[in-house]
């Protein structure tokens, strides 16, 4: 056995050495590791099932054999580490300076910062608005909680649904996930009620989120409605190299969701997540994502849709110097008259080396998806040495039904910005307009909260702009 | 005033424009005439310092050397009506005119006066506009700002003739506050009203610096009077 187990007690490494891990698991992945992770949280045997059903799944798949090249080195990733609270650094000072300056930007001062976040980077703790939530959501009958701590509180509830949505041989990472997972967010919405504020990560405390292999479940049930926004205002700097994260949602009849994220992972991370929803019936679910951090996204979030249902998938993201973002979405059209869309929008600026954006976007119409009608658009907009791709992909085995795909790109070139500057707007304001034009039919229909902090995320990454003329 | 002193201008190392003095006077109305190629538009360009252009020689407005300014600067006095405005696909017209500062009630009667779309300002910036349409837009942008330069560069290609007179129109309103230069090869927007001054541009070269009456000459005999 390869197996490196480490008691930590000299100083280790997490950002400029100051995150001090008591227990680290890594070294090549075992039957061992999994069941070490799954004593330490103290599961139920069910769980310690799914996580081994994991472990056999990663042995047995590859990494794919497609998009864009990915070097992990498994034998060396650290699996679990107590506490699970990834970066979580005590004091400002100790924050590496670029997050420091996104928080000054952001107009949270070190005085708000050591106050309000009692030194956590994410969590927003004790505040007022986090009682006032949690007693409406507890009146509502709405569970919004750890996943760990849904083990301990609805074991039912999560032995019914976990990776009932997405099975572990759905992918190698989503198979790893299913295998090492920690931290992440279970969410449960009982019958007919509909939650009228939007859901938001931020109102939790300790939820050990910000892991590399979080887990987040939803259950929508029978006509309940739900919107749930998971993001983060600063770029999280992790010190693992890889975030496989799943997020599995499962909508009961005449439930809707929507689900809203950003990612914002530090530029050094490989970020290859499996999200998708599963609705049964006369739904409503609309996926949003933005994806701004990470070295490589491999991200599709992907719905299965059936009789009578509204799909919309919203993929964004913003790739710079070094980045590629590859990302889409997937539709499983499964029944009758399904109206669904998936709209793919990169953008790729390039200063000095090549920013990549990828469009990949999956259609499959089943037998029996009558009267069903299907749109995917790829939109690309460069800059400077930004490239992009789209690739759309249509499977169709039902004849009465519609489905169209559209791509457009645009180029903003010297020549348009030297247009712009001498109408007197500067290049940075020129892209400005560019950026926020380019978003603009996806977040205007999108909840305030979302939207503003996608304009906050994008005013920071603006200013970094220095310019291509 | 725009002076122009000893101006020679490069684009990938070859040489557009050499040597070029031209002085213009406030409020004047000046025409820079020449056939294609002569190297008109590069002069537009280089005046509003177009970073792909290397400059020799000085540019002043006034007493100041503007030469080296950055072109959103210099677009505070300077107004250039581009020859081929480029669409703007994600930049709707209504934002764009936001961030000018530009009053969508100043501009209104002109959009109607122009005949531009009436869903111009829903569109994309210079989206679906033909070759006429995208020149009155750029007449438009400068209408509600006062500009000590206006440069307006082959304004009346694509054009029709009722066009034409409500773009006569608007020039001589702007020149009682504006030295306006009218860049052009051809000669007809000029029977309405006549420049002050005229230079000819040819290779490069300003080849004659005059009156009005050179305008009928080139009419008549096209601009290979000036060959050598």
């Amino acid at each position: 056995m390869d197996t490196e187990f480490l008691k930590i007690s000299k100083e280790s490494q997490w950002f400029e050495s100051k995150y001090k891990p008591e227990l680290e698991l890594k070294g090549e992945l075992s039957e061992d590791i999994v069941k070490t992770i799954s004593e330490i949280k103290e599961e139920p045997e069910w769980m310690l099932k799914n996580r081994i059903d994991g472990l056999k799944a990663f042995r047995k798949l590859d990494i794919p054999d497609w998009g864009p090249e990915i070097n992990i080195d498994f034998n060396n990733l650290i699996y679990y580490a107590l506490p699970t609270i990834y970066p979580k650094p005590v004091k400002w000072e100790e924050l590496p300076g670029f997050i420091r300056e996104t928080y000054r930007r952001l107009g949270l001062t070190k005085e708000y910062i050591e106050k309000y976040l009692g030194g956590a980077v994410l969590q927003f703790d004790s505040s007022p608005i986090y009682e006032k939530i949690n007693k409406y959501l507890d009146s509502l009958g709405v569970v919004f909680t750890s996943l760990d701590t849904a083990i301990k509180e609805y074991p039912e509830l999560v032995k019914k649904y976990f990776g009932k949505v997405i099975s572990p041989y759905e992918n190698k990472f989503a198979a790893l996930n299913t295998a090492v997972w920690s931290g992440g967010v279970f969410i449960y919405v009982p019958k007919g009620i509909e939650v009228d504020i939007p859901l938001h990560a931020y109102f939790r405390i300790n939820l050990e989120n910000v892991g590399q292999f979080e887990r987040t479940l939803i259950i929508v049930e029978e006509g309940a409605k739900v919107s749930y926004v998971e993001g983060c205002s600063a770029p999280i700097y992790s010190t693992g190299s890889l975030h496989a994260a799943v997020v599995e949602a499962y909508v009961h009849k005449g439930g809707e969701l929507n689900y809203y994220t950003i990612q914002n992972w530090s530029k050094n991370v490989y970020n290859l997540v499996t999200k998708r929803g599963y609705g049964e019936g006369n739904n409503i679910i609309r996926w949003v994502s933005l994806e701004l951090g990470s070295k490589v996204t491999m991200l599709y979030p992907s719905l299965v849709l059936n009789d009578n249902s509204i799909g919309e998938i919203y993929s964004l993201s913003y790739a710079t110097d070094g980045q590629i973002l590859d990302t889409g979405g997937r539709l499983f059209i499964k029944g009758k008259n399904v109206r669904a869309t998936i709209v793919s929008k990169g953008i790729s600026i390039g200063e000095k080396t090549e920013a990549k954006s990828v469009n990949r976007t999956d259609v499959k119409i089943f037998k029996g998806a009558e009267n069903s009608y299907v749109k995917s658009s790829c939109e690309s907009l460069l800059i400077g040495k930004g490239i992009a791709e789209s690739i759309p992909r249509f499977e169709v085995y039902e004849d009465k039904t519609y489905y169209n795909h559209e791509a457009k790109m645009e180029i903003i070139d010297k020549e348009k910005l030297f247009y712009l500057k001498s109408k007197g707007i500067s290049e940075k304001e020129a892209l400005k307009l560019a950026v926020f034009g380019f978003f603009e039919d996806v977040t205007e229909k999108l909840p305030d909260i979302y939207r503003l902090e996608i304009k906050r995320l994008l005013d920071i990454e603006l200013e970094k702009y220095g310019g291509i003329g | 005033m725009l002076k122009i002193q000893n101006l020679s201008v490069y684009k990938n190392d070859k040489k557009l424009l050499n040597d070029i003095n031209i002085e213009i006077k406030n409020k004047e109305i000046v025409a820079i005439m020449g056939p294609n190629g002569s190297g008109k538009t590069t002069l537009s360009r280089a005046v509003i310092n177009d970073p792909e252009l290397k400059k020799e020689g000085k540019i002043f407005l006034d007493d100041l050397d503007i030469t080296d300014l950055p072109t959103e600067e210099i677009a505070k006095y300077i107004y250039v009506a581009h020859q081929s405005p480029p669409e703007m696909e994600y930049i709707k017209t209504s934002i764009l005119l936001k961030y000018l500062g530009i009053d969508i009630n100043d501009i209104k009667e002109y959009v109607n006066k122009l005949g531009l779309p009436k869903d111009l300002l829903e569109r994309a910036v210079n989206n679906r506009l033909s070759g006429g349409e995208k020149k009155k837009f750029e007449l438009l942008l400068m209408l509600p700002k006062k500009y000590k330069v206006i440069i307006l560069d082959e304004i009346d290609s694509g054009l029709d003739i009722d066009s034409l007179n409500t773009v006569n129109d608007i020039i001589l309103e702007k020149s009682k506050e504006s030295s306006i230069i009218i860049i052009t090869h051809y000669t007809r927007i000029f029977k309405k009203f006549s420049p002050d001054r005229v230079y000819i541009l040819y290779n490069g070269k300003v080849v004659y610096d005059g009156g009005g009456e050179i305008i009928e000459k080139i009419d008549k005999d096209g601009y290979r009077i000036f060959k050598d």
